[in-house]
């Protein structure tokens, strides 16, 4: 009787720590999902959704988005407000030449699939818009979302949300955004 | 107990007391460094080449670069030009990364500069999440070495701070 509860008792023990082992979590990534909060009332989980969040905090292929992106965020109009530029060209380039070029949609959201383009490092990037092109200053180096840089306010660790240009100019009307 | 064993007792002893003691906590250890006078120069390359906001412009490093087009001191960003506090924050940061092997380094007159992990991590001679940051025999490259070995070579220095998109590169 005793040597049968030991061996259930060792059963038990191998299986908590298969479970322990197996059930990997990281706690740096589950905390940065869930400081992103829930989703924004009324919009649907999808190309529109979370503008200005770092995309890759769920979308780097371990969840839990299911796409996997290589590079993802938001562009703005301009520095001082949010609002978002849908029909911007994004122009990358990497180190080994290769080239890619995406769109924002009404969200002012881009989204690369890691399929599509597998940038090497260091990583050029231009917004083209309106017959306008402006390069990003820097090089990107290993982030895959803007927002991981690019986040409000500005200061000495963030550039500040990515726009098209500083001062407040006129944009074409946006339709609707759904 | 014996007169030998007695004495091999208190030789261990003592010898069991002096392996666990820690240095005085007044020691010092001096290190060379390169110099801090011309690091703007290199201080530039490096805020291209290792500073962005997602590596080592980051809070975080050890090696924090702090540069105008990165992380910066003041609570402002990407405007202006690297301040002297940024340049000698950024030294500062540089020159405590293997200290002994720099120290080696700048010792021998920039004889073998692959021996400091900087170099060899910034070249991806080594495991480096950024790769190759500076590709060996390029002006980055060259820059620090210079930097190492106690004459700058300048023109190397202004020709590595551009980092540029292969297709404007400069043939």
């Amino acid at each position: 009787m005793a040597r049968r509860a030991l061996g259930k008792l060792a059963i038990a023990c191998v299986a908590w720590s298969l479970a322990s082992v197996c059930g990997c979590q990281d706690p740096v990534r589950d905390n940065r999902v869930d400081a992103l909060g829930p989703e924004e009332p009324g919009v649907p989980v999808g190309p529109l959704h979370r503008p200005g969040q770092p995309c890759l905090a769920c979308h780097a292929g371990d969840g839990p988005g299911d796409s996997v992106f290589s590079q993802a965020g938001t562009v703005y109009k301009t520095s001082d407000r949010l609002d978002p530029l849908p029909d911007a060209i994004l122009h990358f380039i990497d180190s080994a030449h290769q080239e890619f070029m995406v769109g924002t949609n009404c969200a002012g959201n881009f989204f690369i699939d890691e399929r599509d383009y597998a940038p090497s490092y260091p990583l050029w990037v231009n917004i083209e818009f309106g017959g306008v092109t402006i390069p990003m200053s820097t090089p990107i180096f290993r982030e895959g979302s803007c927002a991981t840089c690019h986040f409000d306010p500005p200061g000495r660790t963030s550039a500040g949300h990515v726009y098209l240009v500083p001062a407040p100019v006129t944009f074409p009307p946006t339709v609707g955004c759904q | 107990m014996t007169r030998t064993k007695v004495v091999v007792g208190v030789w261990a002893l003592s010898f069991a007391a002096s392996a666990c003691s820690s240095p005085p906590a007044d020691q010092r250890t001096l290190y060379s460094a390169p110099a801090r006078d011309v690091f703007p120069a290199v201080g530039d390359v490096l805020g291209s080449h290792c500073g962005s906001l997602d590596c080592h412009g980051h809070p975080a490093r050890n090696m924090r670069i702090y540069a105008y087009n990165g992380l910066r001191i003041a609570d402002v960003s990407g405007t202006g030009t690297t301040t002297d506090a940024e340049y000698d924050a950024s030294y500062q940061a540089v020159i405590a990364i293997d200290p002994e092997a720099l120290g080696a380094v700048v010792d021998e007159g920039g004889e073998r500069p692959e021996r400091w992990i900087v170099v060899s991590k910034g070249r991806g001679s080594e495991a480096h999440k950024g790769h190759t940051a500076m590709v060996a025999g390029e002006p980055a490259d060259l820059c620090v070495l210079s930097w190492l070995a106690g004459v700058l070579d300048e023109e190397a220095c202004i020709a590595g701070a551009e980092i540029l998109p292969p297709e404007t590169e400069p043939k």
